[in-house]
């Protein structure tokens, strides 16, 4: 693997940075990730912790094909910090599940920065279009 | 099913398996993991859509890291295909809202027809890096270069085709957003087919485009409600532990033959979707 870096890149110092960088954020979240949710899952499964809604109730609307709007997903600020400090297993799991959608978020940011470094405008405003389609599209899901 | 213990177990234990059997035949979890959680276990595609999108942010990020690595992505080409992608995506979400279950149904058995049909004739030949590009890619200086591990020395490319890999990306950002999958099926023959990239750098850039454009349509689904925990978190964690489990079971096995081989369980799995979309129910 390390091969590679000692045959001569056409590629800028920062590109080589930023590859650098973008490997760890992903390679290391998604780990993070899964261990939150694993953890929110081991405390769902043990019963350690109360859980928000009926979760017989829950398994039985998921399987029955319906949508329900019972069945709870935390959203706001305050419901994940009162959420956490009860230590909720779906807390927990949705914490985990939405670091896990804003990795690519990230990763779009630290491009961005790259761009920013290499004083390419047009990427700039590209990696930008982007950045702000990403965030669209949650305040998107708002309304639906 | 009685207890929410044995249901985390079983889909967990078949998002595994659905996430093995996608990366050892190339297509990722998202295709497979959907039907079995429609088909098999009567989840809503709603919710099953909602779960697949996290899994597939999380199997591709591990791979992009991989290539990003290895210097094999492009990353101008990656940027420029998101903006098609991620708008993509939205309109893909936002159509979700509107169109009926049975269509969803409808269009997800297409696009397995479409995985098989592509997945037997699987059979992408290295050609000749491509020496002069077309004039947006000079433009937007999309012509790069990628280290082949083979030779040890670095292969220069240029880049064509890009208004026709840009709007057939569009397609494949409303696919990943509408039916919640990577679409990479999609995504890989639009940059090695219209964009003539080597394939290397095809494949590699595809990942690392799944995950972004997963997360425009992943952020939606989530504040709309539809990424239900006690379904995504099964899902996520057992696709992304089959997918590093196929990947290296894939070292090992006749892939050409199991691609064969189930080029025809996927039509079947799509012949079953596409009943569902009339009506017709077999559980």
């Amino acid at each position: 693997m390390e091969k590679t870096v000692e045959t001569k890149l056409d590629r800028s110092e920062a590109l080589l940075v930023t590859e650098q960088w973008i490997a760890f954020v992903l390679r290391y979240g998604v780990i993070l990730c899964a261990l939150i949710i694993s953890f929110g899952l081991v405390l769902r499964v043990f019963h350690l912790a109360p859980v928000a809604g009926n979760s017989e109730q829950i398994v039985r609307d998921l399987t029955s094909g319906i949508v329900s709007k019972d069945i709870p997903v935390p959203r706001s600020l305050s419901e994940f910090l009162i959420g956490l400090s009860q230590a909720s297993p779906d807390v927990f799991i949705s914490l985990g599940l939405l670091v896990l959608i804003a990795l690519p978020i990230l990763r779009v940011s630290m491009t961005v920065v790259l761009f920013l470094i290499e004083r390419d405008l047009i990427y700039l405003g590209i990696t930008l279009f982007v950045l702000s389609a990403l965030l669209t599209g949650v305040f998107m899901g708002k309304g639906l | 099913m009685s207890s929410a213990p044995i249901f985390i177990s079983l889909v967990f234990l078949t998002s595994t398996f659905a996430g093995a059997l996608g990366s050892i035949l190339g297509l990722g979890g998202g295709v497979i993991v959907i039907p079995v959680l429609t088909l098999g276990l009567g989840v809503n595609i709603r919710y099953a859509i909602g779960a697949s999108i996290v899994s597939v942010i999380a199997t591709s990020s591990g791979a992009a890291a991989t290539y990003v690595k290895d210097h094999i992505t492009n990353i101008r080409v990656a940027m420029l295909l998101e903006v098609a992608t991620t708008i993509g995506a939205l309109c893909g979400v936002l159509a979700s809202a509107f169109i009926s279950t049975q269509w969803l149904y409808l269009v997800f058995s297409l696009i397995l027809l479409y995985s098989a049909y592509s997945m037997g004739k699987q059979s992408r030949q290295n050609r000749a890096p491509l020496k002069q590009g077309d004039k947006w890619a000079d433009k937007l200086k999309l012509h790069s270069s990628y280290p082949d591990l083979a030779t040890g020395k670095e292969v220069h490319y240029s880049v064509t085709g890009v208004p026709l890999g840009f709007t057939l990306m569009m397609g494949a950002g409303v696919i990943s957003g509408l039916l919640g999958i990577g679409s990479g099926a999609l995504k890989v023959p639009a940059m090695d087919g219209a964009m003539k990239l080597p394939i290397k750098v095809s494949s590699a850039t595809s990942n690392f485009m799944i995950g972004v454009t997963a997360a425009a349509s992943a952020g939606a689904y989530y504040m709309r409600g539809d990424i239900i925990p006690l379904l995504a978190a099964p899902v996520a964690l057992g696709v992304l532990f089959g997918s590093l489990f196929g990947t290296r079971l894939m070292m090992q096995m006749p892939t050409k033959k199991i691609r064969q081989m189930f080029v025809f369980v996927l039509v079947f799995i799509a012949l079953q979707m596409g009943l569902k979309a009339f009506g017709v129910s077999i559980r």
